[in-house]
């Protein structure tokens, strides 16, 4: 069995970042808030970011959540892409239908590693044999992906649905969901 | 099938009796998306009564002047396909409280509708049709408080 790269971050430190930053936003945000309360504008780091009201400080905090939010999220979803891969290839065994799903929706080359196993792939299993079993499952984790693969392509297409739906904890919970529904998925790989 | 089943089978229409009674268990659940769609949209309606109830009218009689806005956008679900639905807007002076409804494909609940006050966005899920409940916390320690008065000011007193 390959060993599982040290590089992947567990869902748990991912986590804790994501909420250790949030707070960081607050708590600077308050301090913020105190200074413009008396009438200060407040200093910044270029010309990016500025603000004088208390208004224009909630916005810019809301703004610096999302785009937190939104990193925090690639970061996640992609550490599960890596997580699943391994799991289909090192862990799933062989008599499960899930795996014969696998085997009949994935070609050999991409199974034995002559080019990569992806989301993409995933997904066409995942219709065969989780969509009978949980369609709502299924049809979060789809978007889910269709939500990943507009942030880590530079947020370049119109994706008006997923934005609103998929913050970090909705998507953290859909992983979870899908976790799940996989046999034997370890708790090394959370 | 067996071969004990098939000695009993002698006519065409026997065996498709038998089949009928015997279909697979793991059978796709059937769902009617139409009517999940209709349960939705009025609970929607009815999250909204009660946002007039509560906030609005408790606004109102604080002397606020408020005005309140309704707007159709359509959304595409897997399994329904696109259908409108209505945004809710309340300005209260200079406070703004707004109201997305996200959809009913959603994991673990039967809806969701983003409230977006001026320093938070809060979840709002459908525990059971028209039972709407407040998103507290996260993953382990999340929790699901009723859409009532008392937790509406909660909510307000940490996010203006």
């Amino acid at each position: 069995m390959r060993v599982l790269s040290i590089h992947i971050k567990s869902f748990k430190e991912i986590l804790e970042e994501y909420e250790f930053t949030h707070r960081s936003i607050d708590t600077k945000s308050r301090y913020y808030n105190k200074l413009i309360a008396k009438g200060w504008r407040i200093p910044t780091a270029g010309s990016y970011y500025f603000y004088k009201t208390l208004t224009e400080a909630n916005a810019l905090r809301q703004k610096l959540k999302l785009e937190v939010d939104r990193k925090y999220t690639l970061e996640l979803t992609s550490a599960f892409e890596a997580k699943i891969v391994y799991y289909f290839k090192n862990i799933l065994r062989r008599r499960h239908p899930l795996y014969r799903a696998y085997e009949s929706n994935v070609s050999a080359s991409i199974r034995k590693g002559g080019s990569h196993l992806m989301y993409q792939h995933i997904l066409l299993v995942c219709k065969q044999e989780i969509q009978p079993v949980d369609n709502i499952a299924y049809a979060n984790f789809k978007s889910l992906v269709d939500y990943r693969n507009w942030l880590a392509h530079g947020r370049g297409w119109d994706l008006e649905g997923h934005l609103s739906k998929f913050d970090f904890e909705y998507s953290y919970l859909t992983i979870e969901k899908i976790i799940s529904l996989m046999p034997n998925f370890p708790d090394t790989l959370k | 099938m067996d071969e004990k089943r098939k000695r009993h089978v002698k006519t065409f229409s026997e065996f498709l009796a038998d089949r009928k009674n015997n279909e697979p268990e793991m059978s796709e659940k059937k769902v009617d998306w139409e009517a999940r769609k209709t349960l939705w949209l009025n609970s929607i309606d009815s999250l909204y009564d009660k946002t007039d109830n509560i906030i609005v009218n408790n606004f109102r009689n604080a002397g606020f002047q408020v005005t309140t806005k309704k707007v159709k956008e359509r959304i595409f679900e897997e399994y329904i396909g696109a259908y409108d639905l209505e945004n809710y807007f309340i300005t209260a002076d200079n406070i703004d409280v707004k109201f997305f409804p996200i959809g009913t494909i959603v994991i673990g609940a039967f809806g969701r509708v983003n409230m977006i006050l001026p320093k938070e966005t809060v979840k709002l899920v459908l525990k059971d049709w028209n039972d709407w409940r407040i998103v507290s916390g996260f993953g382990s320690a999340m929790k699901l408080v009723e859409f009532n008065e008392v937790n509406i000011v909660k909510l307000f007193q940490d996010n203006l």
